[in-house]
């Protein structure tokens, strides 16, 4: 009798050599997985890093330490005037009820902002120019602003008109402004970066702390994930607010969850940046 | 006797055939390997000159001296950086980074590189 096919043996040895080879296959499509975890984990951690590295920069660049933006300086905390609106008085000021109290009138346009005034958390300063043949005695008038309402100017163009309560540029009084139309007028408001633990998820992030509230800008990072260091022009560190320079800014972030290293270890690695900036509105002369 | 199937020369020739190719691969992922590695030295190397021209800018003003930085990475000498200033009278003092990778010109050294920048100190 003859039949064809495969002998016990032969079956066994081919089972045997299936499972070899299905075992190799496996251990390789879970060593790429792990790969992949372990990537889109980083990416993540490298992702904030990026944020931080593009947002906090340009922020901070463009203060002013010489004349007092640097409101309060701290390891993990940085307290600053951050400009957010540029305007133009059409109208010389008018006097308002108080003697520190000027009625402003903005044109509406040219105006250049993030965002619109808000008299609830943001100040002003107004270019105080006196005597106009000379830059030696300029300044800026600095206070707070009331609400707003519509205005025209002496053109014809549209505006809009408040009340601020200013303190005089240095060197000038109240009543002897200096203040002329076509003076710029700054917006700024006080604002926080700073490193907290969100009541939500218990994780650390860098926020932004307004008059208002609390908003993450990047995370989570790590506990220790931002700390600042304030150095003046020769690269010293300072902790006069008028004599900084340059700040370092680091940041730290680790992965969300533990991936496997190249050793197959469960770990949990942090990445950091650590960026200059140097303060481009310092005054040079 | 006559069976149907490859002689042995055959499936050698065949094989080495398939060497050659998947050698190239290989070769090409070496290649690969070696674009990251420049790339990754080149991040840290600019990050460095990045922080050089704050420094220069944030005390430009007050005194200017040429110098020289080693960048490192791990310990590893990954470049230098020369910088040097000139002065042309007008208050705008021109700067010049220049990156000299370390080491010679090899496949997988990051490039030389030159940059000119102004600072303004007018008032």
């Amino acid at each position: 009798m003859t039949r064809r096919g495969f002998t016990l043996p032969e079956l066994l040895v081919a089972l045997g050599l299936l499972g070899v080879l299905g075992a190799a296959v496996v251990g390789l499509l879970r060593g790429t997985q792990d790969a992949y975890r372990a990537q889109s984990q980083q990416f993540d951690v490298r992702q904030n890093l990026r944020i931080a590295a593009a947002f906090l920069p340009g922020e901070l660049r463009e203060l002013d330490a010489i004349d007092g933006d640097l409101v309060a300086m701290g390891a993990a905390a940085l307290t600053i005037r951050a400009q957010r609106q540029l305007a133009v008085l059409c109208r010389p000021p008018r006097a308002g009820s108080g003697p520190s109290s000027l009625m402003l009138t903005l044109r509406d346009s040219p105006f250049a902002g993030w965002r619109d005034f808000n008299p609830a958390a943001d100040s002003v300063f107004v270019f105080s120019d006196g005597d106009t043949a000379t830059p030696d005695d300029d300044g800026w008038a600095t206070g707070s602003i009331g609400s707003f309402v519509p205005d025209t100017c002496p053109d014809g163009r549209l505006g809009r008109r408040f009340t601020a309560s200013l303190r005089p540029a240095p060197g000038r009084s109240l009543g002897s402004w200096g203040i002329t139309a076509g003076a710029p007028v700054l917006g700024f408001e006080t604002l926080g970066y700073r490193l907290y633990r969100s009541s939500e998820d218990g994780r650390w992030y860098v926020g932004l702390q307004t008059a208002t509230d609390m908003q993450p800008v990047l995370g989570p990072v790590t506990s220790d994930g931002l700390a600042f260091a304030y150095l003046d022009s020769t690269g010293l560190v300072t902790t006069q607010s008028s004599r900084v320079a340059m700040i370092e800014i680091r940041v730290r972030a680790q992965t969300l969850a533990a991936i496997r290293d190249g050793r197959g270890r469960l770990v949990q690695p942090v990445d950091s940046v650590v960026m200059l900036v140097s303060l481009r509105n310092n005054r040079r002369f | 006797m006559s069976r149907n199937g490859f002689t042995l020369v055959e499936v050698l020739v065949a094989l080495v055939i398939f060497a050659i190719g998947a050698l190239g691969l290989a070769a090409e992922t070496a290649a690969l390997t070696r674009q990251i590695g420049i790339g990754q030295r080149a991040a840290v190397v600019t990050a460095a000159a990045t922080a050089r021209l704050e420094r220069a800018r944030a005390r430009a003003c007050e005194s200017r001296a040429d110098g020289i930085e080693t960048v490192r990475y791990h310990s590893v000498r990954l470049a230098d950086l020369e910088w040097s200033w000139r002065d042309p009278g007008d208050s705008a003092f021109r700067l010049t980074l220049v990156t000299v990778p370390f080491g010679a010109p090899a496949r997988s050294s990051i490039p030389a590189d030159t940059l000119t920048t102004v600072v303004w100190c007018r008032r």
